[in-house]
């Protein structure tokens, strides 16, 4: 397993810091030479090293997360939290970063639960992502908020995207799984582990349910916890 | 005039082959690109390049099986130089036969220097 892992990981962080890397020196070449800078050129190049560095950042947060997994140090921060705001947070955001796809929210006006709100939206936001991620082709992406005494506060995110096939559905949440290793969607493989991770320290989990007309739909359960039972 | 140098970059990282594709680009080079083995072949075939940088971890059909299926192609075959994450890039580059190896991260000046002495001209 450590051996695999130090492999993912290296080609996951060599390769985007050699992009990055090769862009910014291709400009100072540029300015080395005393060339006016290409518009074109500088804005590929600009936006190449703020995407790489973004995934960088990413990629480090989820190496991070799994050694404290790994540690059983990955502690969480409950306070009374707004699971319907947070999604919305999400949703908000998601919006900003695709305009091929469209958001419905189904949500009660609020749903209190005892939760690590900062945790709790990596996990959301990791679902909504993926939603996004395997439908490369646009389509709705639907996120039912619901709260009831049984179920706690459930959150379903369902895309109608590229789905898992059948003999691969057991695998989805270990590490290093890729669903689409070959549709160029990167990734190390860990988001869906480390979501699944947080919502047991809840006490909730995460499950995956493939819908008959396709695509995939994640739910997240997590208790309301007692100080937010009533709202 | 002289004819341009022409490199294929066959890697699955999008940004690193538009990387390889400027660097190269401005240096006077002709640069083919492709996501995949498969892609890469194909590509090899109508491009013929004088150069192959070849990442070795690739989704799917990996670098060792690009680097096979070419060897069997016919007609004049491209020097390979593996561009590769892998802790020993050079057993690496050996274990495929290829002509020399980038390890990431490089600088982009090992990469012109690694494509000058690679790809002829």
């Amino acid at each position: 397993m450590r051996d695999e892992f130090l492999s993912v990981a290296a080609h996951e962080l060599k390769t985007p810091l050699t992009s990055l890397r090769g862009f910014a020196q291709l400009l100072m070449r540029q300015i080395d030479r005393d060339e006016a800078p290409d518009p074109v050129r500088l804005r590929q190049a600009l936006s190449a090293i703020d995407q790489q560095s973004a995934k960088l950042a990413r990629l480090v947060h989820q190496l991070l997360d799994v050694s404290r997994i790994d540690a059983g140090k990955l502690s969480l921060e409950r306070r009374v939290s707004d699971v319907v705001g947070l999604v919305e947070d999400v949703v908000a955001t998601a919006r900003v970063n695709t305009f091929r796809h469209e958001f419905a929210v189904l949500a009660p006006s609020a749903a209190l639960a005892l939760v690590d709100p900062l945790r709790l939206e990596q996990v959301l936001r990791n679902l909504v992502d993926n939603a996004i991620k395997y439908s490369p082709n646009g389509g709705r992406i639907e996120i039912e908020v619901s709260k009831s005494r049984e179920e706690g506060v459930r959150v379903a995110v369902t895309d109608r995207g590229l789905g898992v096939p059948k003999a691969e559905r057991s695998h989805i949440f270990e590490r290093f799984f890729q669903a689409h290793p070959n549709h160029g969607l990167g990734g190390m493989g860990l988001g869906l582990y480390i979501s699944r991770q947080i919502a047991e320290l809840h006490g909730g989990r995460l499950d995956a349910e493939f819908p008959r007309e396709g695509g995939t739909r994640m739910v997240l359960r997590v208790p309301v916890g007692a100080a937010a039972g009533r709202a | 005039m002289k004819a341009r140098r022409r490199v294929l970059v066959v890697d699955d990282d999008d940004t690193f082959r538009e990387m390889i594709e400027a660097a190269l680009g401005d240096e006077g080079y002709d640069v083919g690109s492709a996501p995949g083995a498969e892609a890469g072949l194909e590509l090899a075939a109508r491009f013929k390049p004088h150069l192959i940088l070849l990442d070795l971890r690739m989704a799917g059909k990996d670098g060792h099986a690009f680097a096979k299926a070419y060897r069997r192609t016919p007609g004049r075959r491209a020097a390979i130089a593996v561009v590769t994450a892998m802790r020993d890039p050079q057993s690496a580059a050996q274990a495929i036969g290829a002509r020399g190896f980038l390890a990431k991260p490089f600088d982009l000046a090992e990469l012109l220097n690694l494509v000058a002495r690679h790809a002829g001209g």
